[in-house]
């Protein structure tokens, strides 16, 4: 049975970790899934199970990994569920483009391109270029092979060319 | 792609999500979390009743209206029917009769008060999680009964100054028309189930499947069924209550049998049955 004073630490780490982390969390559900209120609940849920298995996140080599694998596994489950998304088209929560610059553009468009992509190929995007992390911290996280990683970034970036392409050429 | 355009990407994707930040309160999510843990079953208490999403291009179907008039109904009629059915009464209590794990869960979708039983009789784990305000501080008070034990633990946790904190989730209902706006599903048959009749609406990905059962009148969901790929079913009964006082009352009153034992945590696994 945990003590008084253990229970006292895991809540206050706990805490610590919603309020350093939450937000790097909610920006990558929200490009995984591509609806901020979503990834909300997707968080909210990642965390709470998070804190179930606290000490097994303190004990990881690397705590936020392990977390964020809870998250994407949160996402994948939620998928299968058929709590999806918002379809692409129906996107409402941004504001409307009225001075349509090149770089929003293309960045309404990079959005809509993720949301096309198998959830695998999105998580890779999210974590190697939003999140910054190598090929094999991306692979802890997905659980995959550093190999497959390659693989798997090497096709979405494909596929977001491609989609751009296909884009320009209807344009 | 070249290193110049993974550039480019890296800093789209930081511009999309710039300026959005997690806001949830560190306090109300560890309360959640608490809770949650304690529980042991949250995992399917968080997942709410599943999600029902619609297409429109559902089967049609006949069915007979009010006054036996027939209609015609497609899954997009369906689809619409249901979100209104929930959204225009979120002032009740969700009722979760989980068929598979032998548990039922209440939800008051006003306060988010929870009361949950799992198992029958001499077995079974009764709880009570709620909010009250004491003074000026918000309070969430926690009582577990443990009938095979005969033990009980009750947790009160000062949440703060009323305002600071809270217990807000998304409601069944939220979620449920948050499915209803993407999908593929349609109706796949009619039928009747404990006194309702029903509109059967099902889909299917990546060898999950997902039904749910709808009343043809008041058009709330009543069953839902989940197939895993390896045949593992989890079956669900829905009812969505009058929020009576009685059973407000029975929500959030603990109810200790005389002469159980009070402990730091009664046990709540493995008792159901």
């Amino acid at each position: 049975m945990q003590t008084p004073n253990a229970e006292t630490g895991r809540d206050a780490e706990f805490r610590e970790f919603v309020r350093n982390r939450g937000t790097p969390l909610h920006q990558s559900a929200y490009l995984l899934c591509g609806d901020w209120h979503l990834a909300d609940d997707v968080v909210q849920d990642t965390l709470i199970k998070a804190f179930e298995h606290w000490k097994r996140v303190q004990a990881a080599d690397n705590p936020e990994a392990y977390v964020r694998r809870i998250l994407i596994n949160e996402v994948r489950g939620r998928w299968r569920r058929r709590e999806r998304s918002v379809p692409v088209a129906e996107f409402t929560d941004e504001p409307s483009v009225s001075d349509a610059t090149d770089d929003i553009l293309r960045r309404d468009g990079l959005r809509k391109a993720l949301l096309t992509l198998p959830l695998r190929q999105r998580a890779t995007v999210v974590l190697r270029y939003l999140e910054g992390l190598s090929e094999r911290e991306t692979a802890a996280a997905l659980g995959c092979s550093v190999g497959t990683v390659k693989s798997q970034s090497s096709r979405a970036l494909a596929n977001l060319k491609s989609f751009f392409t296909r884009k320009e050429s209807i344009l | 792609m070249s290193t110049h355009d993974e550039i480019q990407l890296s800093d789209d994707l930081r511009h999309l999500v710039a300026g959005h930040s997690f806001q949830a309160d560190p306090d109300a999510l560890l309360l959640r979390a608490q809770r949650a843990r304690r529980r042991n079953i949250a995992t399917k208490g968080a997942a709410g009743i599943g999600v029902l999403a619609v297409a429109a291009t559902g089967t049609a179907i006949g069915l007979n209206g009010v006054g036996g008039t027939p209609q015609v109904q497609d899954a997009a009629y369906v689809a619409q029917h249901v979100a209104a059915a929930l959204g225009s009464d979120a002032n009740n209590i969700y009722r979760e009769t989980d068929l598979t794990a032998g548990t039922v869960t209440y939800q008051d979708q006003t306060t988010f008060n929870q009361y949950f039983v799992a198992g029958t009789g001499d077995t079974r784990v009764v709880a009570w999680d709620t909010f009250v305000t004491v003074g000026n501080d918000a309070h969430s008070q926690d009582t577990t009964v443990n009938f095979k034990d005969h033990t009980y633990s009750t947790d009160d946790q000062d949440l703060g100054p009323v305002g600071s904190s809270s217990a807000k989730g998304s409601t069944i209902a939220e979620r449920v028309e948050q499915g209803i706006k993407s999908g593929q599903d349609k109706i796949v048959g009619t039928g009747e189930y404990q006194g309702h009749q029903v509109i059967k609406l099902a889909s299917t990905s990546d060898g999950f499947n997902f039904e749910m059962w709808v009343d043809s009148t008041t058009y709330q969901p009543v069953h839902s069924i989940s197939t895993e790929p390896d045949g593992t079913k989890d079956v669900t009964d829905l009812a969505f209550l009058p929020r009576t006082p009685d059973l407000v009352h029975t929500m959030t009153t603990p109810q200790v049998p005389a002469g159980f034992t009070k402990v730091d945590q009664a046990s709540n696994v493995g008792h159901g049955g």
